[in-house]
């Protein structure tokens, strides 16, 4: 699975993060999602997740037995599905202090269609 | 009021005779064991009752319940004393205690003496000197704020000059003095802090007088040096800030200092005042302690409350205004847009001026050379000297020729500290390298290095790499016939990552 563009002018090879608002513009894309354990379902491996612009998200896990603590702020990688979700491929638990209003600050100023270039091409 | 007792006129005749004795003749010297009062009781009572009003010249070992009871009579008001009247006893809080002053101006021209200010429940104010054996006697034992009840002492003019104290009489006491320590009495008021905001203080002429309270939210360092008359100086510097959003820096002086700087460093944030402050112009508007002015930590008033709440919901991480300009700057932290580079450093040319320049940067250690990190100072508690090894492995203090069996390690660590635009050399000394390296001091790291080697590089290793928010001063030295730019950290705190991002984003938004 590629996440890049298959255009061979047009090569990405950024991993922008995002927020849930973001996600339709990027997808087939693998991107960075950061968010809030909202529920975490053993049985199906799916996460439900508050992303840092306060909107929702669903996160498929890799390995779906496994079980996110509640309430902790995790870190995803992965490909951005056509329903939105995302289908990671790695995951990292973020510290309790993590402060999402602020990383959702610096999204929207990276994306910015001013700056976004610094960032994710 | 009690009953004339025999003694009372034989005692008193001397006294018109000889106004300035009358302490002699009773000092040490109780009137239990004197002929003429047949009605004297054992030494325990011996100040009760019989010896009338004003409480009694007895014995040492006085009950404290004679001056503790609630028979006021016992006690008068300071506003009673006067020159002549030398029997009696006041109840009294001690708003104020200065240093012990010493000189030696040849062998008839020696002494020591300290002062206090005297309140007592009426609120009047007055000046107590203690001479000679007085101040071995009761130096250590009184401590501002407590209450006492003093008698024994002499009531003379007061000399003005010295004192700011309200009041035409000022007492001096001595070893025959008596002097003993009472429960906190409520009716005595603790402290009288006429505040003035601090921002207000830019509006008040140099030379004044003013009470400030205020957050204390930068503490520097001790510093010691030799004034241009060769004196001994020790001096600290404190930051503090209040609800008019209004920074202002104070100094204090003396011994006084030490103590000061060894109580708020183990608080975090603590509420400081301070009573009778000099204002001075220099470097904008700063405050300076004297003699005579009154330093409070955590003063039980209900400003202190009120502070305490204004500053915990975050009142002073909002814009403040220095009153100190520069050569010191804000003492509230300074905002991230006012920080230096590093490259800045050389860039501006900064510490030549006659104060250092002081600034505020974020920076990551680099390096730390290992060798010479600390210094062997006297193990005195707040004398720092150097101290030098003798044959016999006693340490001999270079500035007071005193040897002592041990010393201890101060640091003065030298470090490369880093940040985008370049490094540079700067000097850590004692708190703020413990700071850095997770809290262990110079002893305790040279214990280690002789014992372990691999763990001390393993140690130091572990403290490169993290980034600090740092206070440099900056002053240009000449050292053998170069000009350098010498750095030296005067505080160093770990950044909040929560807080520097918010920030950063806060600055970045600013400019788009």
């Amino acid at each position: 699975m590629s996440a890049m563009d298959t255009d061979s002018k047009d090569r990405i090879f950024t991993t922008p993060r995002v927020n849930a608002g973001l996600l339709p513009q990027y997808a087939g894309r693998r991107v960075v999602l950061v968010g809030r354990v909202l529920s975490s379902d053993p049985g199906t491996g799916f996460v439900d997740i508050q992303t840092s612009d306060d909107a929702r998200a669903r996160v498929m896990l890799v390995d779906a037995g496994e079980q996110l603590a509640p309430q902790q702020v995790y870190e995803f990688t992965g490909t951005v599905g056509s329903d939105n979700g995302l289908k990671e491929e790695v995951h990292v638990p973020f510290s309790d202090n993590f402060d999402l209003p602020n990383y959702d600050k610096m999204i929207r100023l990276a994306h910015d269609a001013r700056y976004a270039s610094m960032f994710w091409g | 009021p009690a009953a004339p007792r025999p003694q009372m006129p034989q005692q008193q005749a001397p006294q018109t005779l000889r106004p300035q004795q009358p302490m002699r003749q009773y000092g040490g010297h109780p009137p239990a064991q004197s002929p003429q009062q047949p009605k004297q009781e054992p030494p325990s009572a011996s100040t009760a009752g019989p010896q009338g009003q004003f409480g009694g010249r007895g014995p040492v070992a006085q009950s404290s319940a004679m001056h503790t009871s609630a028979g006021g009579d016992r006690i008068i008001p300071i506003r009673g004393l006067n020159p002549y009247q030398n029997r009696w006893t006041i109840k009294a809080r001690i708003v104020n205690k200065s240093d012990v002053k010493r000189w030696d101006k040849g062998p008839n021209n020696q002494g020591q003496l300290f002062s206090c200010t005297l309140m007592d429940s009426e609120g009047t104010e007055i000046r107590a000197t203690f001479f000679r054996d007085a101040v071995d006697k009761f130096f250590e034992m009184l401590q501002e704020n407590n209450v006492y009840t003093f008698s024994g002492g002499r009531t003379k003019t007061a000399n003005r000059q010295y004192s700011r104290v309200d009041n035409d009489f000022e007492l001096t006491f001595d070893a025959h003095s008596e002097i003993q320590h009472v429960a906190n009495d409520s009716s005595i008021q603790e402290v009288n802090l006429a505040r003035v905001k601090i921002a207000d203080i830019a509006n008040r002429n140099p030379g004044d007088f003013v009470d400030v309270l205020g957050v204390a939210v930068e503490i520097g360092n001790i510093e010691e040096f030799v004034s241009k008359a060769g004196k001994d100086l020790v001096k600290l510097e404190v930051g503090i800030v209040d609800e008019s959003q209004a920074t202002i820096r104070v100094t204090l002086w003396g011994d006084r200092s030490r103590e000061f700087h060894a109580k708020v460093t183990e608080m975090q944030n603590p509420i400081v005042g301070f009573k009778g402050a000099k204002i001075s112009d220099w470097g904008g508007r700063t405050l300076g302690t004297m003699m005579g002015s009154q330093i409070l930590i955590e003063p039980e008033i209900p400003d202190t409350a009120t502070l305490r709440q204004w500053f915990e919901a975050g009142g002073a991480s909002q814009n403040a205004t220095s009153l100190s300009g520069r050569g010191g700057g804000s003492f509230a932290p300074k905002k991230l847009t006012e920080r230096n580079t590093i490259a800045s450093i050389m860039e501006q040319n900064l510490g030549n001026s006659e104060k250092p320049d002081v600034i505020e940067c974020k920076g990551t250690i680099m390096y730390i050379p290992t060798d010479k990190m600390w210094y062997f100072a006297c193990p005195e508690e707040g004398n720092n000297k150097k101290v030098e090894r003798n044959a016999d492995g006693t340490w001999t203090c270079e500035a007071t020729g005193q040897t002592y069996n041990t010393k201890e390690n101060r640091y003065i660590m030298k470090a490369s500290i880093a940040d985008f635009t370049g490094s540079a050399y700067v000097t850590f000394f004692n708190e703020q390298a413990i700071e850095v390296l997770g809290g262990k001091t110079a002893d305790e790291l040279e214990t280690l290095k002789e014992e372990n080697e691999a763990e001390f590089t393993k140690l130091m290793q572990s403290h490169l790499f993290h980034t600090y928010v740092m206070r440099l001063r900056v002053k240009m030295e000449e050292y053998n016939d170069q000009k350098r730019q010498r750095c030296s950290i005067s505080s160093v705190s770990k950044v909040d990552y929560v807080k520097e991002s918010k920030d950063l984003i806060d600055a970045i938004e600013s400019y788009v």
